[in-house]
């Protein structure tokens, strides 16, 4: 078989003009994701993010916004993690429709979501009373807060819950059956211990997504009275007060306590890749080679 | 007068305009004008001469910056405008109907509109004059109000004078909204309707109505009790009709406009008032809001009095002073009070009636004596 | 001691049915399940296991029924393809998994033995993905025999293992014999370690036992073309080959002689000096010297017929496209697929 002849060699090399354009797109993505952030840092002057830190009703705001995520990121330990398990392990018809009741909140924009529990939740609804009578109220209370929340978060813990346990060999299950282990056992010691990495990847996610959120709150919570588990002041979650300032004209105030927020977040998110990477998941270098 | 369209320059290079053409060009503006001119007379009569009607550009786009209670009544009024003046458009983007402060913060940070129309007018001279605005016009006042949800029979038999024992009632079992008096003016407005209403009703006693529902010492930051929820502005009519809250102290004109059912307050107590008794009550009251972060404020009470202005940058001011003009002709005057939305003032009150466009001249008179010292609280 | 049963067992799973299949199983018994891919050997493994459900027939474990017990009832150690090694678990942890299950406190001293006895002490404490081959199979083994299963079921050991490895492993299946006394069921491809290892064989030909019988039975009388191949015969026609071919050839002379699967033969023998001779000429398509002398393939009417010559080699060899004529004994001849009933009750 003869070798086709080489092509003739290009006037100018294209490989140093292909790598620039990547690297020019690349790049221009990178400094949108930055330049706002750097933006809402420089932007207040650092004595003033100190202050802020410190002022009664950003602690306020704050302490509300992390209490309502955790709570929301519990929601979808209890609630989405089966979910996803379902999704990933058991077949079932309508499995279609289950997977795309559970992409809905993503595409659902957020403001609507805030809207269409208000008007599940009037006063006089079947739910309004049904939430009323367990002591649940929902609107301008910490539950209106955590339901949003819930809402546009927990799809991710879905997701994430399904793709760590489909990745779990059905094989290593099966050993573990047959080695005298239940169904119940078998999840507790092997499967959603396997799973769990990917799983808490999901949380994170699903936290972050829960503490930016702010279009379904301005509607169902806008002012978060006392009420269930929480027992602080009056006050708003940390977005609508950063909301609440620009609206008033405060920036310097508004770039303060947003980087006062930002550092708290970025903190808590680099705490759980460190934890992610080292010590705390030692049996990841354990997974079963092929 | 019609503005012609520039005629093709005489060197024009190669491009040559047949002579039939070129005429009829020339005949379709000046029927156009001719057509423009009669339908600014066809069926309104404007105060001044015609001679001083406004010339508006052709092709151009009005907007119009408006407190919110001023949606929809502007956009009527707007609408005149672009219905009289050929080339004149004002699609709904161009303009926004938000609360007032949001407007001198947009008009302050780069905003261009035309017109500028704001709920308080203390606010242009305070916040726009002198780098964004020269002047303002007092077009229109209306009053604080209590608003509920119609049919409500909470508030069946309520007068002007005795409605606080009726919302004392209602908000029992549904808290009243109020709105945030450090974002919204309306949010201290209500407080200082509160605080009269003891004043005049309860032989003095400014804590009378307002105890019961903030707490805070009259003059100190005032915090809502629990039979208040903090809503945010514009939410008002929604919460109303759904039952969230069973009343607001608003303006007349939003609950005009939302359709909703109001109890008129004493016109002291509702600020529209202007004798002197109650300009020195209004002289006794205060509260404090925190317009920043750990910042207080001090604010007293005023007349509710909504100015417009053209801001100085706007991208077409003729075409702004021709829709104020509109504002304080007999139409418009027609529109503001309908259902008794705004008691419109005309003429208009200026606080420098020499700084107005010669359009509005005729439509303006000084701000009268006991207004102008709010301008500097 | 415990005598497994099994009487008619049948199962499906996607569409594919497998048995009827009847087993009996003593202690100390090995057995081989062999069959070509998708026979149904893991299937039948996994139904045995109670992880396929039996639509009928029985499982009984020393005349206990164990059909409708869930898998973690029915005792048996089960080591699948991969062998599902808990990955998140140390050796000695997989290992002692089984006793942590039944409660046991001390369950590391309790093992300590069983991983002395697989040679794993060195790597008690390694996570699976440290471990090479032959470590991972003692290991899922160890964890099998932990449990102190009835029964092992064993799909396809020495797949992925060195030769070195599979010495061991064969070590493994020795210990197994003697000291547990445990009935093994085993899925191999392989023929070297199913002649070593098992007692007798059992066939699998879409889901169905083709043949069932011992060592001599499946030498002697392959039941379908993959065990003729299994069992080393070179030469293996299906019928379909055989089917093609016209009247008179080579072809529909092994036609006349075949099976319902075909036919099978080992090389003819080619006398290495002296004039060629035998009913049937060829064409030499390639000859390949081993150390049991040449193996020739030969093109007869469209069929590869693989030859051979007894050794000393000749030189020059045959070159290609020369002619050869060979005779194919009858008696050598074995037709597949046609039942065959061993003397007496299976094994």
């Amino acid at each position: 078989m003869s070798i086709p002849p080489e092509p003739p060699r290009r006037r100018w090399r294209t490989g140093p003009y292909w790598l620039a354009l990547q690297l020019v797109l690349s790049g221009s993505l990178l400094l949108l994701f930055l330049l706002p952030i750097y933006a809402l840092f420089t932007y207040a002057p650092p004595q003033l993010i100190w202050a802020d830190a410190g002022n009664p009703a950003v602690r306020a705001a704050l302490w509300l916004t992390f209490f309502a995520s955790g709570l929301a990121v519990l929601a979808a330990v209890v609630f989405a993690i089966p979910l996803g398990y379902l999704l990933a392990r058991r077949s079932f018809r309508g499995r279609a429709v289950v997977e795309s009741l559970v992409a809905l909140p993503v595409v659902v924009p957020h403001l609507l979501v805030g809207v269409g529990l208000f008007f599940l939740l009037i006063p006089g609804s079947p739910l309004y009373r049904f939430t009323t009578a367990l002591g649940f109220p929902v609107y301008d209370t910490i539950w209106g807060v955590v339901l949003v929340m819930v809402f546009v978060s927990a799809p991710y813990t879905v997701l994430a819950a399904d793709l760590s346990f489909r990745a779990v060999d059905g094989r290593v299950l099966e050993a573990a059956r047959s080695l005298g282990a239940g169904p119940a056992t078998v999840f507790l010691t092997i499967t959603f211990p396997l799973a769990m990495r990917g799983i808490v990847a999901g949380l994170l996610l699903t936290w972050a997504r829960a503490v930016s959120e702010i279009g379904g709150i301005l509607i169902l919570a806008y002012t978060v009275y006392p009420g269930g588990p929480y027992n602080g002041p009056v006050t708003s979650t940390l977005s609508v007060l950063v909301y609440n300032l620009f609206q008033a004209g405060d920036l310097a105030d508004a770039a303060a306590v947003s980087s006062v927020f930002l550092l708290i977040a970025f903190v808590l998110f680099f705490l759980v890749r460190l934890g992610e990477r080292s010590g705390w998941v030692p049996w990841r270098r354990g997974e079963l080679l092929p | 007068m019609a503005a012609p369209a520039t005629p093709p320059p005489a060197n024009a290079p190669a491009r040559k305009i047949g002579a039939p053409t070129s005429v009829w060009v020339v005949v379709v503006i000046v029927v156009a004008a001719a057509l423009g001119g009669v339908g600014f007379y066809a069926g309104y009569e404007y105060r001044g001469s015609p001679a001083s009607s406004p010339a508006a550009v052709a092709n151009s786009t009005l907007s119009v910056y408006g407190a919110g209670t001023l949606d929809p009544i502007f956009p009527e009024i707007a609408n005149q405008l672009v219905n009289e003046t050929p080339g004149v458009s004002d699609p709904a983007a161009a303009s926004n109907y938000e609360g007032s402060l949001d407007i001198t913060d947009a008009i302050t940070t780069g905003t261009r509109t035309d017109v500028a129309a704001l709920a308080d007018y203390r606010l242009i001279p305070q916040l726009l004059e002198p780098k964004y605005a020269a002047w303002e016009v007092v077009f229109g006042s209306t009053a604080e109000v209590l608003a509920y949800k119609p049919g409500n029979p909470a508030f069946a038999g309520a007068t002007s004078a005795n409605w606080p024992s009726y919302l004392l009632n209602a908000t029992a079992s549904v808290p009243m909204g109020i709105w945030n008096a450090s974002t919204d003016p309306n949010g201290y407005n209500e407080i200082f309707s509160m605080m009269l209403q003891g004043m005049i009703y309860d032989g003095g006693n400014i804590s009378a109505v307002y105890g019961h529902f903030y707490s805070g010492a009259p003059g100190t930051f005032a915090t809502g009790r629990s039979n208040t929820k903090i809503e945010h502005e514009g939410q008002a009519a929604s919460l109303l009709t759904t039952g969230v809250v069973s009343a607001v102290i608003t303006y007349r004109s939003y609950a005009v406009t939302n359709d909703l059912a109001y109890i008129p307050f004493n016109p002291v107590v509702g600020l529209a008032a202007n004798n002197s008794s109650a300009l020195s009550d209004y002289g006794q009251l205060s509260t404090m809001i925190t317009p920043s972060l750990g910042v207080f404020q001090k604010v007293v009470p005023a007349p509710v009095l909504f100015a417009a202005t053209v801001p100085l940058n706007a991208p077409n001011p003729a075409l702004g002073a021709a829709f104020l003009h509109l504002v304080l002709s007999p139409q418009g005057a027609a529109i503001l009070s309908q259902d008794g939305a705004f008691t419109p003032i005309f003429p208009g009150w200026s606080n420098d009636p020499s700084a107005v466009p010669s359009v509005l001249a005729p439509d303006v008179t000084a701000l009268p004596s006991w207004a102008a010292p709010f301008l500097s609280t | 001691m415990s005598g497994w049963t099994v009487a008619g067992l049948e199962s499906q799973v996607d569409g594919f049915r497998l048995g009827p299949i009847d087993l009996e199983l003593s202690p100390g018994h090995a057995v081989a399940v062999l069959g070509s891919s998708g026979a149904g050997k893991t299937t039948l493994l996994r139904t045995l296991a109670g992880f396929i459900p039996a639509r009928s027939g029985r499982i009984a474990r020393d005349g206990v029924d164990l059909t409708d017990r869930p898998p973690e009832e029915r005792r048996l150690g089960y080591v699948p393809q991969g062998l599902g090694l808990f990955p998140h678990r140390t050796v000695e942890r997989n290992v002692t998994y089984p006793l942590e299950l039944r409660g046991v406190t001390d369950a590391l001293d309790r093992t300590r033995p069983l991983l002395e006895r697989f040679r794993l002490t060195s790597v008690a404490r390694r996570y699976p993905a440290r471990l090479s081959g032959g470590e991972l199979e003692r290991t899922a083994i160890a964890r099998a025999l932990a449990a102190e299963p009835e029964l092992i079921l064993w799909d396809e050991p020495w797949q992925a293992l060195d030769v070195d490895a599979r010495f061991e492993l064969g070590r493994v299946f020795e210990e197994l014999r003697e000291t547990a006394a445990v009935p093994v069921v085993v899925v191999t491809h392989d023929p070297a370690l199913a002649f070593s290892v098992a007692d007798s064989f059992l066939v699998l030909h879409g889901g169905k036992v083709g043949l069932r019988g011992d060592a001599t039975t499946l030498l002697a009388h392959p039941s379908d073309a993959f065990t003729a191949r299994f069992v080393g015969f070179d030469n293996v026609y299906d019928r379909e080959t055989l089917d093609a071919g016209p009247p008179g050839s080579f072809t529909a002379w092994l036609r006349d002689r075949a099976g319902p699967e075909g036919v099978a033969f080992a090389r003819p023998l080619l006398p290495s000096y002296g004039a060629p001779s035998g009913s049937w000429e060829g064409v030499v398509g390639s000859a390949r010297p081993t150390p049991e002398g040449l193996a020739l393939t030969v093109h007869v009417d469209a069929l590869a017929v693989g030859l051979r010559m007894a050794p000393p080699v000749p030189v020059p060899l045959p070159s290609v496209r020369s002619r050869v004529r060979f005779d194919v004994e009858e008696m050598n001849l074995r037709p597949l697929g046609r039942p065959f009933a061993a003397p007496g009750a299976p094994p």
